[in-house]
């Protein structure tokens, strides 16, 4: 089976777009990256309100930065990555307390390499999780961290058993299309 | 928590081998991250949606308004499905709607319910704050809209101090209209969209 992503504008198109001041581009910006900004600043934060702030910033951050994007120096999701990170930083730094997640110091076991990696695939995941139809990425989303059954999730979903298997696999194939790149 | 089910459980077993592989090292990725969060709390699209509006942007706390909100949100976790509000109202879902800057203040969230099947009647259950009392005679609007221009008339209110909740019933396609809109009623002529939500 072979499951083909829909001809989308691209996050780079979109934060060029960002940069000449159309609000379109950016509320389409926020939809598809704004869980991945608020989880990373959930886990590093570890605080809801904080979280929101820093997603804020970043966000805040996004339209005043657009400008400063250049492609030909790496992806858009990768510029997206350190804006959210940097905003992050800031915000834990107001306290002085230490970022959880996004490595500046050393931690037991793990070393800083390790875990931007992690943080990054992280990133990754979640921001191909959000180009998902909503049908699928919810099924996903249940399968895999709710700790329901697919029997469970069906009766949820008030759907056939039969359809949460369907878009599960569905939306795990067009989801192997998005991260080819990450397993390479 | 749970492991998730293996993935043959998952998806069903009738994979070519070429294919399964592939979808194994997905299924490994998505073990090996912890899950996003929860739909994304009100407050925080809301506060997004003045970023390059205002030349001071509200703070999130600032919009404490939304917090409540925000809070029905959370607690439909994936934002979806169905669950029985207060006063036993059978939502299939929620959807919160943004203030503009006619009324940054309010927020307000629109329960859709099941449709009649026999009368093709809609129940919404609005949950509405923020919003001035208006003076006798006057009344707020709530219209689906359909590229910009109202379209059909849901029903006029009137909102009171704290959270008002408002029933109403439409008979109309949802499906046909993209966007929630509240106005002042202002006859022939409504005044300016004070809140807005995306029909889901």
């Amino acid at each position: 089976m072979s499951i083909g992503v829909a001809a989308v504008e691209s996050n780079d198109r979109l934060i060029e777009r960002v940069a000449g001041g159309d609000r379109d581009a950016f509320t389409e910006l926020y939809r598809r990256f704004a869980r991945p900004v608020l989880a990373m600043a959930l886990r590093a934060l570890g605080d809801s309100g904080r979280a929101e702030d820093a997603t804020q910033e970043t966000f805040a951050a996004v339209w005043r930065s657009a400008r400063s994007y250049r492609s030909e120096r790496g992806s858009a999701s990768a510029w997206l990555y350190a804006v959210a990170r940097h905003a992050i930083i800031d915000r834990a730094r107001q306290r002085r307390e230490p970022v959880a997640d996004i490595p500046d110091e050393p931690a037991p076991g793990r070393g800083p390499e390790e875990r931007a990696e992690e943080s990054w695939l992280t990133w990754r995941v979640h921001a191909a999780l959000e180009q998902l139809p909503e049908r699928e990425r919810i099924v996903i989303e249940l399968a895999y961290w709710s700790g329901l059954s697919q029997t469970e999730i069906a009766s949820y979903l008030d759907v056939p058993l039969g359809t949460v298997k369907t878009r599960t696999r569905t939306g795990l194939a067009r989801l192997a299309g998005l991260l080819e790149e990450v397993r390479q | 928590m749970k492991e998730p089910d293996n993935l043959q459980d998952l998806i069903g077993e009738d994979l070519s081998p070429e294919e399964l592989a592939r979808l194994e090292r997905v299924d490994s990725l998505l073990r090996s991250v912890p899950g996003p969060p929860p739909e994304l709390p009100a407050s925080l699209t809301r506060s997004i949606d003045t970023i390059g509006l205002e030349r001071s942007r509200p703070t999130r706390r600032r919009l404490g308004l939304a917090v409540a909100f925000a809070a029905v949100l959370a607690a439909a976790a994936f934002g979806f499905g169905r669950w029985t509000a207060d006063e036993g109202f059978d939502a299939r879902n929620a959807i919160a709607m943004q203030a503009t800057k006619a009324a940054s203040e309010a927020a307000a969230v629109i329960e859709v319910g099941e449709r009649d099947p026999d009368s093709g009647n809609w129940g919404l259950q609005l949950e509405i704050s923020g919003l001035p009392t208006l003076a006798a005679g006057r009344s707020y609007h709530l219209w689906l809209a359909k590229d910009g221009e109202y379209a059909a008339s849901c029903g006029y209110f009137n909102v009171g101090a704290g959270t008002t909740r408002v029933v109403l019933t439409v008979s109309y396609r949802l499906k046909d209209y993209d966007t929630w809109v509240i106005t002042e009623s202002g006859g022939a002529k409504d005044g300016p969209w004070l809140l807005k939500a995306t029909v889901a």
